[in-house]
């Protein structure tokens, strides 16, 4: 069965990769200069102070060991303590997961259902004004940086109009109305570079289609041809856009980052963020561990994707 | 009225107006078939185009074609697409890549048949299966239910000529239908093609650089040569009687059988010296 062999192979991939990337995360958290407990205890410290909390923290052992527990406690969704606050690191995270998820989600879906019409139009209407404008504006929205976008949107939606709230996060299961208000910005403003970015693909991704025989097969049996760019064309062209998007995930991902810190949203972004500063690096693998396992994830998915969206790939065994 | 009547067709491509099709004039009659002759960037693909309405944007057109009675020149297309598939159908010249690769081939099939004919599409997977049965396609189901890249390109173009004749149309276009396949496969889907047209009265369009092709399939024919008809008469006396040197190159071409052995053998250039003609 190829398609057993070929989901086979991904989910290897997606395992080696996980692997590689957990290596990769500690190694660098591990290299970072200056000692934990240093930290911890600030200036004044002596050296017997730092090395009871080193010995305490378990930072003396040797890295294998402390890489090996990292990761079997990862298995168990246990991604380890803060050592600054003894909190559990997956307890921090799990109510922060929530927001950059959405966040994430919603600007990858806002910039996808932007892009696919206007990188249609753009590739049907290459040759006249219509086109030439949608290819213009698209090149303008990859110019306009996600942070200066969020602060002209704050400043007309927010400050000048007083549509909706300029920064702040309310749950979802707390209040759906405040909670779709709080999003609309930043989700926009994270996706506006996105889908300029995506309607260049799209624009390529169907001015190919454009020239297949089989979208003149779909012309010259009677359909429009709008419909037979729907109709015939989206599938194909869908195969090189998931990738894309897949790919774009990594960038949204770190654009929310920006953006989190922008609209005070308590996401992941912010929290990897403060992590950092305060040197927290217990927390700083764990949330880019679990970035890095998403992007992973989801192009694990879009490998799969190509097998329901090829029948070429499904159906190899009954040639 | 002629089924088709073609006056004057002038196509010209881009802003420098590169003439592709020269004031050509033809017409076909209800059923007939005729061949249009001619190589590479004669023109033949264009004029074909032009009355599916399927040519590219910078494609200037005018002189006027009329199909049974209704000009196509100038027809917006809203109107023109609800001809495409029914009125007027084409077959192209590459099977392997003129299916939807993502989707099985009796659904592409039947599609043409709900574009154009709501009514019947009620039953359309029998109609489909009728109709992939009628062009020769013995196991129609398992056909209908394959994805393209499981056919071979045989089975390809049937299912192509199957989606082309499905609506019953007056003209069928078929532009080297036949070209891109093996000459074993070649013979029997010409033969095919020769059946279905009969059996369906449909008139067709036949496009070949191929003489002997188009003389399975035709009764008449149209030599075509840098955007000109420069000869146009039934095939039989195309064979016999060719007027214009060029036409002389290809019966003479097509008819390697009287080339004695040892003997060169001869080329459209013998006849119709181009190069050195510019």
């Amino acid at each position: 069965m190829p398609v057993l062999a070929f989901l086979g192979r991904r989910l290897a991939i997606f395992a080696i990769s996980l692997v590689g990337a957990s290596m990769l995360i500690f190694a660098v958290c591990s290299a970072l200069p200056g000692e934990v407990a240093e930290i911890i205890l600030g200036e004044g410290a002596s050296q017997a102070q730092i090395e009871a909390l080193t010995a305490e923290l378990g930072l003396d052992r040797p890295p294998v060991v402390r890489y090996l527990e990292w990761v079997g406690g990862m298995l168990h969704g246990d991604f380890g303590v803060s050592y600054f606050t003894g909190q559990s690191v997956s307890g921090l995270m799990a109510p922060r997961i929530a927001v950059t998820l959405w966040l994430v989600l919603f600007a990858l879906l806002l910039s996808v259902a932007v892009a696919l019409p206007v990188g249609m139009l753009a590739a049907m209407k290459r040759r006249s004004w219509q086109g030439f404008a949608a290819t213009a504006v698209a090149q303008l929205g990859m110019a306009v940086p996600a942070f200066w976008a969020a602060i002209v949107l704050v400043l007309v939606f927010a400050v000048g109009l007083r549509w909706l709230p300029a920064n702040g996060y309310i749950p979802l299961t707390t209040d759906p109305v405040s909670w779709a208000a709080h999003l609309v910005l930043p989700v926009t403003s994270l996706a506006i570079v996105q889908s300029a970015v995506l309607v260049r693909y799209v624009r390529s991704a169907f001015i190919e289609v454009l020239s297949e025989d089989y979208y003149r097969t779909a012309r010259a049996v009677g359909w429009r041809p709008f419909p037979a760019l729907l109709r015939h064309g989206l599938r194909n062209a869908a195969l090189s856009l998931v990738t894309v998007v897949g790919l774009q995930l990594a960038s949204v991902l770190v654009g929310a980052i920006v953006i989190e810190q922008v609209f005070a949203l308590p996401g992941l972004g912010s929290q990897l963020l403060s992590a950092v500063s305060q040197r927290d690096l217990m927390i700083v693998q764990g949330v880019v561990m679990f970035l890095a396992a998403s992007v992973l994830l989801i192009n694990f998915l879009v490998d799969l994707s190509y097998a329901w969206i090829d029948p070429r790939l499904r159906t190899e065994a009954e040639r | 009225m002629s089924l088709l009547e073609v006056s004057d067709l002038t196509v010209s491509f881009g802003r420098r107006r590169r003439v592709a099709v020269d004031h050509a004039s033809f017409s076909l009659e209800a059923g007939q078939r005729l061949g249009i002759i001619g190589e590479s960037g004669s023109g033949k693909t264009v004029t074909a185009l032009s009355v599916m309405g399927l040519l590219p944007e910078t494609a200037q057109v005018a002189g006027s074609v009329r199909l049974a009675g209704r000009e196509l020149v100038g027809l917006p297309e809203s109107q023109h697409a609800r001809l495409r598939g029914d009125l007027v159908s084409m077959v192209f010249q590459e099977p392997m890549t003129a299916l939807d690769p993502t989707m099985q081939v009796g659904r592409q099939v039947a599609e043409v048949l709900r574009l154009h004919a709501p009514e019947r599409s009620g039953r359309a997977r029998q109609h489909v299966l009728e109709m992939l049965g009628r062009v020769g396609l013995t196991d129609a189901e398992r056909v209908a239910d394959s994805f393209p890249h499981q056919l071979s390109g045989g089975q390809r173009q049937r299912c192509l000529l199957a989606m082309a004749l499905i609506n019953s149309p007056d003209l069928v276009i078929c532009d080297e239908p036949t070209t891109a396949l093996d000459v074993t496969v070649q013979a029997r889907v010409l033969a095919l093609l020769d059946e279905v047209l009969s059996a369906e009265g449909a008139a067709c369009l036949f496009i070949s650089h191929d003489l002997a092709v188009v003389s399975q399939v035709c009764s008449d024919v149209l030599v075509m040569l840098d955007g000109d008809i420069v000869e146009a008469g039934p095939v039989a006396k195309l064979f016999t009687a060719p007027e214009h040197p060029y036409t002389r190159g290809l019966v003479a071409t097509a008819r390697i059988d009287q080339v004695r052995p040892g003997e060169r053998l001869p080329t459209v250039e013998d006849f119709y010296p181009r190069a050195e003609a510019r």
